[in-house]
């Protein structure tokens, strides 16, 4: 029991070895503050996830040229979840795993959000989402959860009041992939329609199909509004096919298809006069706005789709950073639920309410006019 | 009922297009078969890079502002470089990819897995270098939406006359190809016995080379088309489409190149027609449960595995 073999000895040397050799980094990564950035880089949502990076990018240089926070440089940390929850949940443990990680801007597409949320949870690391507006995605009472942007439940009834009120629309074609975003805000659309008394009938296509010609036929021909709850290439698609089986029908849609090359240039002048409700006002009209979409246009071409709330999103995390003071996961967590009357880009102070959801939402509804948006009413949501 | 009556003619020539597409496609995998007895799954990626050519001609042309473009020659530049390109690949994978594999007589595995393995360095080299976002072909410049005819109540662009021409003429090609011309007949030769074909003095390598080139053209070929149809192509579209065209190969017979036409057409009409009749997320499962169905019944095939002695393993 008193003498140790020298087996033992040996053990003991490899163990003592391998604890200095993981103090090592640990001072290293002292260095930087780490935020991640975790959307789709490649595959469809590319340009839009790129456009958050970028927008994250953006805000920790401003950051740095200040001085960063807690007295170091910050770095973004991107991680491609490419819109899918399996792939996201593995980029969201490799992120959980970096200890200079303080926080987390995530996620344009809500089924992806969700279960990284659930990951990042476990290590008390704090994400804000620009993009995810299923109701799912707050409403589990995670911590660590919040979003700069509105939720379907906002979105889809704001939408219908907009297509029933202003388009005059009486019988509508209800269109969504399946998937938990886009199927949120179709099944919330159905239920306004119902309320209005316009009748909704509903279609589920796949995502990553390209013919959607055989189902576009089977929509009766006194519809007179095709509400399209899908992502912008599908929908870019769906305007395109109309004519095919002879319709003549505008097209409304929610956030996802805000994106001037996805869905207006890739709809070859089909999509022209279409309607789209997002969740961010028109920058030009804003003055607090100026300073960054002229920064961001300098370095990484027009702003589209997410990158402003990217950009708030960002903001937030660090200003919590800041107020906790250290590098404290649990405590930006909270810190950045605690946030009050943030004042950005957006023109409106931004409040966390107790779920994580950004405290009085408004929906702004943009017709396409050429190549660009042009904003045509806002509706704000109780 | 009356208007499900009413949309059945535009649903046939929906799925008349999709169908003959399916059918060029499946063409690569059964004649590969045919004289390999190996799955090409890397054809889905030549089809899908044939849709990149299409798309680069298609772009340098109108980059180059040569004027006004009209279907007529601009299409068949498309299909021809397509075919081309589609084809050399095609070859190259062979020689590379799998006749080092069959030359040292490495089991029936042994090239498929090579051929997941180029399947995937071909998705992740094209994502490499054309990037991962889609391109979108823009074919209104070259078929105005106002070219459609109507046909017994249905509307039918001149893109789907053209497809369905362009698929049926290349098919028709191919069948004379292989039962008209000695080509063909060695083709067949090697398709029924490959030793018995070497001892009569038919170029085995040289065969196979070729057959690779003529299933590669035609998938490329097929890229293009879908290209114009579908007007958005990625670097994943080989994937779904070289599922459903393998599919259709099976359906039909596999090794069988009649089976494949009439496995693609039936395939593409049953899709469209489901989607008529029920909701439109079970389309593909109705489009497998009658593979399933037909195999049930006909182990090989709708039309047979056209080869008179299977090779014995």
């Amino acid at each position: 029991m008193t003498r140790r073999t020298s087996l033992e000895r040996s053990v003991w040397a490899v163990a003592v070895a391998l604890g200095l050799c993981t103090v090592a980094p640990a001072v290293e990564a002292q260095q930087a503050v780490k935020i991640a950035a975790g959307v789709p880089l490649t595959g469809p949502l590319a340009k839009q996830g790129q456009e958050v990076a970028n927008a994250v990018k953006l805000a920790a240089e401003e950051w740095n040229k200040k001085g960063g926070v807690l007295g170091r440089k910050i770095e973004v940390l991107e991680a491609d979840d490419q819109g899918n929850p399996q792939v996201g949940v593995a980029a969201a443990e490799k992120v959980a795993a970096d200890a200079a990680v303080l926080g987390a801007v995530w996620g344009i597409t809500s089924v992806t959000c969700i279960p990284v949320s659930e990951v990042l949870e476990r290590s008390n690391l704090v994400l804000i989402s620009p993009g995810c507006t299923n109701p799912k995605v707050t409403d589990r009472g995670l911590k660590n959860t919040n979003r700069v942007c509105a939720r379907d439940d906002a979105q889809g009834p704001a939408g219908t009041i907009f297509a029933v009120e202003d388009l005059k629309a009486k019988k509508i074609a209800v269109f969504d992939d399946g998937t938990t975003g886009p199927k949120g805000v179709a099944d919330e659309v159905e239920k306004k329609a119902k309320q209005l008394g316009v009748q909704a009938l509903r279609y589920v296509i796949r995502a990553g199909d390209k013919d959607f010609r055989a189902i576009l036929a089977t929509v009766p021909k006194d519809v007179n509004l095709i509400y399209a709850s899908l992502w912008a290439p599908d929908a870019a698609l769906i305007a395109k096919q109309l004519p095919d089986v002879g319709l003549n029908v505008r097209m409304i849609g929610p956030d996802g298809q805000f994106e001037p090359v996805d869905y207006i240039q890739a709809s070859g002048g089909a999509a022209e006069g279409n309607y789209v409700s997002f969740l961010v006002p028109d920058l030009k009209k804003i003055p607090a706005a100026t300073a960054f979409v002229k920064a961001f246009e300098a370095r990484y071409g027009p702003v589209s789709s997410y990158g402003p709330l990217a950009y708030e999103a960002a903001n937030i995390i660090l200003e919590a950073i800041k107020k906790v003071g250290k590098a404290d996961r649990a405590a930006v967590r909270d810190a950045v639920r605690a946030t009050k009357s943030y004042k950005g880009i957006l023109g409106m102070p931004i409040a966390f309410d107790d779920k994580g959801d950004v405290a009085g939402g408004v929906i702004y509804f943009y017709q396409v006019k050429g190549s660009g948006f042009e904003q045509v009413k806002a509706i704000t949501v109780k | 009922m009356a208007g499900v009556l009413a949309i059945l003619p535009q649903q046939i020539v929906f799925g008349l297009a999709l169908g003959t597409v399916y059918g060029l496609v499946a063409l690569g995998y059964t004649m590969v078969y045919g004289v390999l007895f190996m799955i090409n799954f890397a054809h889905g990626e030549i089809f899908m890079i044939g849709a990149y050519v299409g798309w680069w001609v298609l772009a340098l042309l109108l980059k180059a502002q040569v004027g006004a473009l009209h279907p007529a020659w601009v299409v068949p530049l498309m299909l021809l470089h397509a075919m081309l390109f589609a084809g050399l690949l095609g070859v190259g994978l062979e020689r590379f990819a799998y006749r080092p594999l069959y030359l040292r007589g490495a089991t029936r595995l042994g090239p498929l897995i090579s051929a997941i393995g180029a399947s995937i360095f071909l998705q992740n080299a094209v994502m490499l270098s054309q990037g991962a976002r889609m391109k979108v072909y823009m074919t209104s410049l070259l078929f105005p939406r106002t070219w459609r005819i109507q046909i017994a109540g249905a509307s039918v662009s001149l893109l789907v006359i053209v497809m369905i021409v362009v698929a049926g003429l290349m098919m028709w090609g191919l069948h004379l190809l292989v039962q008209r011309t000695k080509l063909g007949r060695s083709i067949r030769a090697v398709a029924e016995d490959r030793e018995m074909a070497t001892i009569m003095g038919v170029n085995v390598r040289r065969v196979i080379a070729v057959t690779f080139f003529l299933g590669s053209a035609l998938g490329g070929a097929g890229g293009v088309l879908v290209g114009l149809y579908y007007t958005q192509i990625d670097f994943f579209m080989g994937y779904s489409a070289g599922l459903k065209a393998f599919t259709a190969a099976v359906l039909g017979g596999i090794g069988n190149i009649r089976g494949a036409m009439l496995g693609g057409l039936i395939l593409g009409l049953v899709e469209s027609l489901a989607v008529t009749f029920m909701n439109p997320a079970y389309k593909d499962v109705v489009a497998f449960v009658i593979l399933i169905v037909v195999l049930v019944f006909r182990p090989m095939g709708l039309l047979g595995e056209n080869v008179a002695e299977r090779e014995k393993v």
